[in-house]
């Protein structure tokens, strides 16, 4: 079972060259090569543990991983580089020296920063043979065990100087500053070495470094200078500053950080020249106040990536990027003392950048959040004491109405009915008994009586001339009018006999003319068609009116019945209504009336013009008698009975008169004798009102 | 569609005022009024069908008072059928007209007289001021003077009180209301004639 390998997804045993799982299809063999430790994979039942992936570990684990994943790195190293490496290696091999231990003495003096612990870590981001070239003391101690020593006799002077001087500085501390690892003596180093750490000067292109004369001859034409490593000849920049002070961007010119720098290279755009970019365009106001504060936190300080000389700094963002978030502006907190950019991403796929996301300060309060206002109300007692008000007057609509106590709306029922019974009483009593109790009113007590002047009127109409007579009231009416008016039409029929033509603006005015003409007039005996037409229902109300006035024989060429009436015989040769004799309007209302008179009075030539109304009626159409508009008025039943006294032959005033009189006399004792106890009772209650 | 509405109305209005000025424009005024004549006919038989229409939705949604409804449309095209086929002088028409329009109308107004003379009688229960007592003595004279007594009439009252009040203070009221109603109509032309009114349509 050794050679059996249990899947970690099924269960299931597989041999152990099987890279996958016979059952599941699952990887068996990590593509790393089995892990151990932190880096080991989970098992089954296995709780994990949370992994806080700093900076610091990111580099340690690509620095252990990159013998078996150097392709993660690949694009980092200049390509250029590996055939020196094999070339350094080729003819240190001849000289029985590790590659490691040579290039270790010879870069020592030239880290700048291989003191500190970060630029240790950070070293295991380059390549090996980078690696190897400018490593600091910290590879002294990775000198192989298995090489062959060398004695002190056989090794030439320059070698022992180099060992003297590498146990001294592997005696230094770690710590050690730059400067001190530096100030070593000059005697120490050869020239060439010297000069192979030194940042580039102007003038080293044209002053090869000079070769010790203790230098062996096989070891001076491998001089770097002719493997093409020379730093201050061949070396690119970022080469021959292996460890840029990033927080310190330097400026350079547009045009060579174009052409000549990477585009990934730190600092092809500084954040001067973005500026410049940026400072060009119009930026809103929110973007130029938020770049103001973001410029100084780059400045002062630096993210720790930089400081740890990492060719690619995850947080080190450029000024332009850090200018477009609003947000850091908004969150910058003042009196934290904390600079946004600090915060370092522990989880996710941002773990281990910086400054990424906005950080939410302490003192901060997310801006999504509303305020919180108090909603007690700031009111005075004033105000108080309205609302207190108002709200009793709403309550108060509310509140149902109490209903009425039944004794009100009996007494009121009561009234009512007794109201009903005395006039049914009297006047119906009065009416069926037939009794002429009551005496008629007088005729002819004052000069200006308007039945006088109506009497007269109808007494100077010519024998058998035409009349027009126009029936515009209401059935609800028909009563009095038929009552006011049969007295003067009877004195008129009996006396003149004229031909009569019946219109009408009313939709029942043509019936109920029937109806007078066939009922109350019975006596007279007029025939349709012989002495008197129908015209029929004239519509159009005030404009009928008047455009019948003017030419009566095209507005109304025929009957009721669809005759042509003005051939008849009743109104032959008739085609103007100043050609009738008279008009005769009968009507209950005082607007019908005036609109006659009004439309109708100027064509009516010398033509009599007598109003039959109602008593309601009679005093608005009075002006029109007394302005001479009409010739006569006979309003109501007391004109009637004066018209009945006139003819000297009873009719259906008579008849009504003592119904009508004791009518009066009884409203007029209810009123009277109503009116006295509800006036007490009023004041009554008026006055306990009051006392309330 | 509404300016045109607005030219129309006041273009018409103004031929119907000229022509009373202007004998030349008589003939187009008559021809205008005929057509309103006409008009105003088939409004007429348009309401008789907007009521047919509107008691016979009401039968069909079985609404309250639908029976009424039936009644009404009932009696009017029996009316409608009788007034055609019989005309208006026939004698079975007089009878429909005299027992039961005249009726059914003259007792409604009836009603008015018993409402009438309740409202005389609580008027000072419900307003106890001078023009309450003067309106209500007033209607009582008006009243007792225009009837008569058995034993005859009572001569001032009836024929110096009654025709004073009717021919001074009736008459004078009389015409003031006239004038009122002559101006309100003269208003109410010039502004339809200028299109501040329009009851013809819109605003």
């Amino acid at each position: 079972m050794a050679d059996m390998i249990k899947c970690s997804v099924c269960g299931e045993n597989n041999p152990a060259d099987n890279e996958f799982c016979k059952n599941c299809q699952s990887r068996l063999q990590s593509l790393s090569g089995p892990s151990k430790g932190d880096n080991a994979p989970l098992q089954a039942g296995q709780v994990p543990t949370k992994k806080v992936t700093s900076e610091g570990d990111f580099s340690e684990t690509l620095a252990d991983d990159k013998s078996s994943a150097p392709s993660t790195l690949t694009w980092m190293t200049p390509q250029e580089s590996a055939p020196e490496k094999d070339g350094l290696a080729f003819w240190l091999a001849e000289t029985g020296q590790s590659p490691a231990s040579f290039s270790d003495e010879t870069a020592a003096p030239v880290q700048p920063a291989a003191s500190t612990p970060e630029a240790s870590s950070s070293n295991a981001d380059k390549s090996d043979w980078l690696h190897d070239l400018q490593s600091g003391a910290s590879t002294f101690d990775e000198t192989p065990v298995d090489q062959t020593p060398i004695s002190s006799d056989e090794r030439p002077d320059w070698l022992k100087n180099m060992d003297a001087g590498a146990a001294s500085f592997e005696q230094k501390p770690v710590e050690q500053p730059v400067s001190q690892s530096q100030s070593a003596p000059a005697s120490d180093v050869p020239d060439w070495l010297r000069t192979f750490g030194e940042p580039p000067a102007p003038s080293t292109p044209s002053a090869p470094a000079a070769p010790s004369g203790e230098m062996p001859q096989v070891v001076q034409p491998l001089e770097p200078a002719d493997v093409g490593i020379s730093p201050a000849v061949d070396m690119p920049d970022w080469l021959s500053s292996p460890e840029p002070d990033e927080s310190e961007p330097q400026p350079q010119e547009s045009g060579q950080a174009s052409s000549a720098a990477p585009a990934f290279a730190d600092g092809s755009l500084s954040s001067g020249d973005v500026d410049a970019i940026f400072g060009s365009l119009q930026m809103p106001d929110w973007l130029s106040s938020a770049a103001a504060p973001s410029q100084p936190l780059a400045s002062e300080s630096p993210p720790p990536a930089a400081q740890s000389g990492a060719s690619i700094a995850p947080a080190d963002l450029p000024s332009w990027v850090q200018a477009m978030r609003p947000v850091e502006a908004t969150l910058l907190d003042t009196n934290s003392g904390e600079s946004v950019d600090s915060v370092v991403e522990m989880n996710g796929p941002l773990a281990g950048l910086q400054g990424v996301l906005p950080a939410m300060p302490g003192g901060m309060k997310p801006s999504y959040r509303p305020e919180s206002h108090s909603i007690k109300l700031n009111a005075s007692e004033e105000q108080l004491a309205h609302s207190a008000l108002l709200e009793q007057i709403l309550a108060e609509e509310t509140t149902p109405v109490p209903m009425k106590s039944p004794s009100t709306i009996l007494s009121q029922r009561v009234l009512r009915w007794v109201i009903t019974a005395f006039l049914f009483l009297f006047v119906g009593g009065i009416f069926f008994a037939k009794t002429e109790i009551f005496a008629l009113p007088s005729r002819g007590q004052l000069l200006n009586d308007e039945t006088e002047a109506t009497i007269s009127v109808m007494d100077s109409i010519p024998e058998g001339a035409p009349v027009l007579v126009v029936f515009d009231y209401e059935p609800s009416l028909a009563g009095e009018l038929e009552a006011v008016g049969a007295p003067l039409f009877n004195r008129l029929l009996l006396l003149k006999h004229p031909n009569l033509a019946i219109v009408s603006t009313s939709p029942t005015g043509s019936a109920l003319a029937e109806r007078f003409m066939s009922t109350t007039l019975k006596g007279r005996n007029y025939q349709r068609d012989v002495q008197y037409v129908d015209l029929g229902y004239l519509a159009g109300g005030l404009a009928g009116v008047y455009d019948f006035a003017q030419n009566p024989t095209k507005v109304m060429p025929f009957g009721a019945d669809g005759s042509a009436v003005w051939n008849s015989s009743v109104l032959q040769g008739k085609t103007r209504l100043a050609e009738f004799s008279a008009v005769i309007v009968l009507t209950d209302s005082a607007e019908a009336g005036r609109v006659w008179i009004e439309q109708a009075g100027p064509f009516r030539g010398n033509a009599s013009f007598v109003v039959i109304s109602s008593a309601q009626a009679g005093p608005m159409l009075m002006p029109y008698l007394q302005s001479a508009q009409i010739n006569g008025l006979v309003a109501g039943l007391n004109s009637a009975a004066k018209v009945e006294q006139a003819n000297g032959q009873p009719g259906l005033a008579r008849r009504y008169w003592d119904a009508y009189s004791l009518g009066l006399l009884v409203a007029v004792a209810f009123m009277f004798l109503g009116g006295l106890w509800n006036f007490f009772l009023g004041l009554q209650a008026r006055r306990a009102q009051e006392a309330k | 569609m509404r300016t045109v509405a607005v030219v129309l109305a006041v273009l018409t209005g103004l031929i119907v005022l000229v022509g009373y000025f202007v004998p030349a424009l008589a003939g187009i005024q008559t021809i205008l009024l005929s057509w309103t004549i006409i008009l105003a006919g088939t409004a007429t038989v348009v309401g008789v069908f907007n009521l047919i229409s509107v008691h016979g939705n009401k039968i069909t949604h079985r609404e309250k008072g639908s029976v009424y409804s039936t009644l009404l449309l009932f009696s009017l095209i029996a009316t409608f059928i009788f007034g055609i086929g019989l005309g208006p002088d026939n004698p079975n028409m007089q009878m429909l007209v005299s027992a039961i329009i005249v009726p059914v109308e003259s007792t409604l107004m009836a009603l008015l007289a018993v409402t009438l003379l309740y409202a005389g009688i609580r008027l000072l229960r419900r307003r106890t001021d001078l023009m309450s007592i003067i309106f209500l003595l007033t209607a009582a004279l008006m009243l007792f003077a225009s009837a008569t007594l058995p034993f005859g009439e009572i001569s001032p009252l009836n024929n110096w009180i009654r025709p004073w009040v009717q021919q001074v203070l009736a008459l004078g009221g009389t015409r003031g209301i006239l004038i009122g109603v002559a101006l309100g109509t003269l208003t109410t032309g010039l502004r339809v004639l200028f299109g501040a009114d329009r009851p013809y349509g819109g605003k």
